[in-house]
C-alpha cells in the first residue's frame, strides 16, 4: 500500500509541475502575440496619420487678401491742378493722414489755390506799362511783369517743411499737421491777388499783421476756436523758419511772364470754396 | 505753302534788343530782331520806344509818329498826339505825357534821339518791316521781355 501511495503522490507532483510549466509557456506566448499585435497596430496608425497629413497639405488652399484697400478720399478732379493733386498724394495718402478736420481743411485750401491759378509778385522784376493797340486801333494799357506760380511754391515749401519736421522725430503727428496748415496760409498771404481774395471772402483788407489771423478764421471754418489758436501759435513759433524756406524757394523758382490790364478789377474773378464734393471710396495703387 | 505763311507772320526766333538813347531820362529804343538761320541773316521786324517803365509805342507806325513830333519840335501844334510844346522863360521844351508823371525833352536831346534813330535803321532792309510788320500783342511782348532779361531790375 505504501508503494502505491508513493507512486500516486509522485504522479500528482509531476502533474502539478507540468501544469505550472504549461501555464508559464502559454502566458509567454500570449504576451508575445499581444506585443506583436500592438506593434502592428501602432505601425498602421502612424502610417495612416502620415498619409493623412500628406493628403491635407495637398488639399488645403489658403486664400490671400489680395483685393485693393479702399479709403474715403476726395476725387482727383476736385483739385484742378496737377501740383495740388501731387501734394494731396504726397501728404495725405502716403501717410494715411485721414483724420478730420485736417483732411478736409487741407484739401479745401489746395482746391482754393488750384482752381484760381494764383501768382506771387517777383520782387526783383520791374513793371512795364504797355500802350497796345487792339484790332480796332484803340489804345489799351497793360502791365507786364515776372511772376511766380503760387502752386509750385506751395508744393516746394510744404514738402520741404514736412521733410525737415519728420526727420527731427521730436514732433507729434498733430503738430506737423498744424504747422503744415500754418505754412499754407503763410504762402497764400504772399499772393499778388490777395486783395481780390479778401474781397470775395468778405474781409475788409487789414494790415499785414492782422491779415494772417483773418485768413485762418475765414478759411479753416470747421476747426474749433481752440485749434485755430494752435495754428496761429504755430505761425508765431515758426515764422522765421517759414520765412527762411520761403525766400530760399522763391529765389530759385522759375519766373513766368505775366500781363494784366491796369484796371484789373474787371478781370478779377476768383472762385472761392466751391461746393465740396462727397468723399468717395477709392483704391490706391 | 501755308506753313511758310505762318512762319513769316509768327516768328519764333525774335529777340528784343534795348538801345539806350538818353540815359538821364531813361529813354531807349527796343528793336525786335528776327534771326533767320536758313539765310544766315537778321531782319528788323518792329521798333518800340521805352521811357522809364513805360512802352510809349508798340508798333512802327506809332514810333515814326513820335519821332516826327520830336523832329518838328516847336513847330508842332495842339494836334500832337504824344507831346505838347511848353515855353518857360524863353526855353522851349517838349512835354511827353506818361501814365504816371511826364518828362521834358530839350532841343539837344531831341536832336540826339533823331540821330540815334537814323543810326539804328542804317543798313537794315525795311521791306520786311513795312510789308508784314510783327504786330506785337501784350503776351508776346511780355514773353520776349522775359526771355531777354529786360524785366530784371538793374542794381
Amino acid at each position: 500500500m505504501k508503494g502505491e501511495l508513493l507512486i500516486i503522490s509522485m504522479l500528482v507532483i509531476l502533474f502539478l509541475v507540468w501544469i505550472y510549466f504549461y501555464i508559464k509557456v502559454s502566458k509567454r506566448q500570449k504576451d508575445e502575440k499581444y506585443l506583436a499585435e500592438k506593434q502592428e497596430a501602432e505601425y498602421k496608425y502612424f502610417q495612416d496619420l502620415k498619409e493623412k497629413t500628406n493628403k491635407q497639405k495637398k488639399v488645403i488652399y489658403y486664400k490671400l487678401n489680395t483685393h485693393a484697400i479702399k479709403l474715403s478720399l476726395y476725387p482727383s478732379s476736385y483739385f484742378k491742378n496737377y501740383n495740388m493733386e501731387e501734394m494731396y498724394q504726397k501728404i495725405i495718402i502716403k501717410n494715411y493722414w485721414l483724420n478730420e478736420p485736417f483732411h478736409s481743411e487741407f484739401s479745401k485750401i489746395l482746391q482754393l489755390i488750384g482752381s484760381n491759378n494764383l501768382w506771387i509778385n517777383d520782387s526783383e522784376s520791374r513793371e512795364i506799362i504797355m500802350n497796345i493797340r487792339d484790332n480796332k486801333d484803340i489804345i489799351k494799357k497793360q502791365i507786364s511783369t515776372n511772376v511766380l506760380d503760387l502752386s509750385e511754391v506751395l508744393n516746394d515749401v510744404i514738402s520741404k517743411i514736412y521733410l525737415i519736421l519728420k526727420n527731427k522725430k521730436l514732433l507729434n503727428k498733430r503738430e506737423i499737421q498744424n504747422s503744415i496748415l500754418a505754412a499754407s496760409i503763410y504762402v497764400l498771404s504772399g499772393s499778388g491777388e490777395i486783395d481780390y481774395i479778401c474781397k470775395s471772402l468778405g474781409i475788409n483788407y487789414p494790415n499785414q499783421d492782422n491779415l494772417y489771423f483773418t485768413l485762418v478764421d475765414k478759411i479753416y471754418t470747421s476747426l474749433t476756436q481752440n485749434s485755430k489758436q494752435i495754428v496761429i501759435q504755430n505761425y508765431f513759433v515758426n515764422s522765421s523758419f517759414f520765412k527762411k524756406i520761403y525766400n530760399e524757394i522763391i529765389f530759385n523758382s522759375y519766373k513766368y511772364p505775366y500781363t494784366y490790364s491796369i484796371d484789373a478789377s474787371k478781370e478779377s474773378t476768383i472762385r472761392l470754396l466751391e461746393h465740396v464734393p462727397k468723399k468717395q471710396l477709392l483704391s490706391i495703387s | 505753302m501755308i506753313d511758310e505763311q505762318i512762319a513769316s507772320t509768327i516768328p519764333t526766333n525774335v529777340a528784343l534788343i534795348e538801345i539806350p538813347v538818353i540815359r538821364d531820362k531813361k529813354i531807349s529804343f527796343l528793336r525786335a530782331k528776327e534771326y533767320v538761320k536758313k539765310d544766315n541773316k537778321s531782319y528788323l521786324r518792329s521798333m518800340l520806344i521805352l521811357v522809364n517803365n513805360e512802352l510809349v509805342t508798340t508798333n512802327f507806325a506809332d514810333t515814326t509818329l513820335l519821332l516826327a513830333e520830336i523832329k518838328k519840335f516847336e513847330r508842332g501844334n495842339k494836334q500832337n498826339f504824344y507831346t505838347s510844346v511848353e515855353r518857360h522863360n524863353g526855353d522851349v521844351n517838349l512835354k511827353l505825357e506818361l501814365t504816371d508823371g511826364h518828362i521834358y525833352i530839350s532841343t539837344t536831346e531831341a536832336l540826339a534821339i533823331v540821330t540815334m534813330h537814323t543810326i539804328a535803321l542804317q543798313r537794315m532792309s525795311m521791306t520786311r518791316m513795312i510789308e508784314d510788320e510783327l504786330m506785337l500783342t501784350a503776351e508776346m511782348i511780355s514773353g520776349y521781355l522775359n526771355e531777354n532779361n529786360i524785366l530784371n531790375k538793374k542794381k
